[in-house]
């Protein structure tokens, strides 16, 4: 999609912006061709890349500031056998401080200088009827600042000038014709086409003098259709293309330090809020906990009763199948001595290997840490579940004479099952 | 700032701009990433504790059904008279028909839990294996009561092939 483009005209000494374009935008700039030092040139073939600094030296002549650096811009409006023709612009920076003033006041950034006559020509074209004709004709477009003169074969510029607006025109007119014959050649003028208010008194001297409405001219779409061509003149000096360049530097920065910025501010949001929205949420969640709560200690009472009768009738981990559990693993000759039991807690015990075989008492010791709490319980979800959760020799086996002693410590914690 | 060009300007932006990304990569790897952790530990617990307690009062009904069968099969007491006296007599009366000797009784203190009491008798006994065995048989299964041995300690008595030692047993009840 193309890029919309907008139009800055100064005209009457007053900038015109079309409604909506705010500050910093970027706009073409069209200016009264007396604003501008334009000349047909005539660029050799070897010189077509250079066009410019072929230019150059033409348009400074004609500079009231000739030390002033110029920016020259050359819109090709013909190929000829040995070159191009073309119409060489430049716009004295020393003459413009009212237009840098009006468009600093405007904030705007011009990307392009045209001349608003040229603008004029185009929208008019349709209307000036000159297609097909290749004879020498003169358009001439009044305006708030001067009289846009141009001189052509056919399609062809080959003299354009500013008149001012209390010039003698029969003057003016003559000597434009002997520019264009300078220039194209001698040709004789077949019509003058006078667009707008311009005092033609006298004219048809030269030529027949037609007289064109200005309705449905339209300079700005003119300018607009100009603006989308890549090869269309550019008269923007340097010092403002600088200022443009660095307008637009620091547009991306700026765009740049924002994102980069407000990804960082993101970023940090998320950083110190993630933790706030968990908090916020645990919060809900106590508040829904508390919701329930009343409903809920009664159903924990009642399974709590519940387990508490169950834990009376339930002996699978009782003081009897315990007793049970240990003498079906313990090995002949041996004779337990103490024994400690608190349920669902710890069992401590202490024994004698009457034949002091030791090796007998770290097997009975392997053989309590294999019983299976489903060997007493008989239930199959009890399948993996060990009887004690963990079994130790805290002092290992100490032989006494011909026997030896030693104590078990039997856990049971986390294995009290329902 | 007022001497800078305009690059330099961006450089110095580019600088700042690194540092704020530097400073909160720093502050996830000290000690913000505890936090999240942390903090989403906490939530994790919490609805892990709503959603059980949830499961738990949706299972009411089946608790409440659960309740009154359990219920049905604890032995009831009068009103105003002592479990210590009943509870004792029936421990005493079980462990002397299983040859076990009581030397010692202490009754613990009642405890409720809902509509259900439940209280301790202590005792010092002496006796052979093989009746302990018995009278730890007989006491589980009794229908005299709801009984359970909590705590049993025992060593080698005087009288050859004897033990004593201490036994602590839980009683289950509901009072008229």
């Amino acid at each position: 999609m193309a890029e919309e483009v907008h139009i800055a005209v100064f005209e009457g000494g007053e900038l015109t912006v079309p409604a909506g374009v705010g500050k910093g935008r970027e706009v073409a700039f069209a200016v009264p061709l007396n604003r501008l030092l334009i000349k047909m040139v005539r660029v050799p073939a070897d010189r077509r890349d250079d066009m410019a600094d072929y230019a150059m030296p033409i348009l400074k002549a004609m500079s009231p500031y000739p030390d002033e650096p110029l920016t020259v811009s050359c819109e090709v409006v013909r190929e000829v056998e040995d070159g191009v023709v073309v119409v060489a612009a430049a716009l004295p920076e020393g003459s413009s401080d009212d237009l840098a003033t009006a468009l600093d006041d405007a904030h705007l950034n011009v990307m392009r200088v045209d001349a608003l006559a040229l603008g004029e020509l185009r929208s008019a074209w349709p209307k000036l009827a000159l297609d097909g004709d290749t004879a020498r004709k003169m358009v001439l477009f009044g305006g708030k600042d001067c009289i846009s003169l141009f001189v052509l074969d056919g399609d062809c510029p080959v003299a354009i000038r500013a008149l001012s607006s209390g010039c003698n025109m029969r003057r003016e007119v003559m000597l434009s014709l002997l520019d264009a014959e300078e220039f194209g050649g001698a040709s004789a003028l077949s019509e003058i086409v006078v667009v707008g208010d311009v005092p033609a008194e006298g004219l048809d001297a030269f030529a027949p003098v037609r007289t064109v409405g200005r309705e449905g001219i339209d300079p700005v779409a003119g300018i607009a259709e100009r603006t989308m061509e890549a090869t269309s003149l550019n008269a923007l000096p340097d010092s403002w293309r600088e200022v443009l360049d660095e307008t637009r530097f620091k547009r991306k920065m700026k765009t740049w330090l924002g994102t980069a910025g407000g990804v960082w501010l993101l970023v940090m949001a998320v950083l110190f809020g993630v933790p706030k929205v968990y908090d916020y949420m645990t919060h809900r969640q106590e508040t829904m906990c508390k919701a329930h709560k009343a409903s809920y200690n009664k159903v924990r009472e009642k399974k709590d009763q519940v387990e508490a009768v169950r834990l009376v009738s339930n002996h699978d981990l009782g003081a009897l199948e315990t007793l049970r559990v240990v003498t079906s693993v313990l090995p002949e000759n041996v004779t337990l001595k103490r024994w400690n039991f608190k349920r669902g807690d710890k069992l401590t015990f202490s024994g004698v290997a009457e034949d002091g075989d030791q090796q007998k008492i770290y097997s009975f010791k392997d053989g309590l840490s294999g019983v299976m709490l489903s060997q007493v319980s008989e239930r199959e979800e009890d399948g993996d579940t060990p009887f004690f959760t963990d079994v130790v020799l805290p002092s290992g086996v100490r032989s006494k004479g011909a026997t030896a002693t030693f104590d078990v410590d039997c856990d049971f914690k986390a294995k009290e099952v329902e | 700032m007022g001497g800078m060009s305009l690059r330099e300007k961006a450089v110095l932006a580019a600088i700042a701009m690194v540092a704020l990304y530097a400073l909160a990569a720093a502050y996830w790897f000290m000690g913000c990433r505890e936090t999240w952790a942390d903090a989403s530990k906490r939530l994790t617990k919490m609805k892990s504790r709503y959603e059980m307690e949830r499961k738990m009062i949706s299972e009411r009904a089946d608790w409440d059904e659960r309740y009154v069968e359990e219920a049905s099969q604890i032995p009831v007491v009068e009103a105003r008279q002592g479990s210590d006296t009943v509870w004792m007599g029936a421990v005493d009366k079980i462990a002397e028909k299983n040859y076990i000797t009581v030397s010692d009784r202490k009754p613990g203190k009642e405890e409720m839990s809902g509509d259900m009491q439940q209280t301790t008798v202590e005792l010092k006994w002496t006796g052979a294996v093989e009746s302990l065995v018995k009278f730890m048989h007989e006491l589980e299964n009794t229908e005299e009561g709801k009984f359970d041995v909590q705590e049993l300690s025992f060593k080698p008595g005087r009288a050859k092939g004897f033990m004593s030692g201490d036994m602590k047993i839980t009683c289950i009840f509901k009072r008229k």
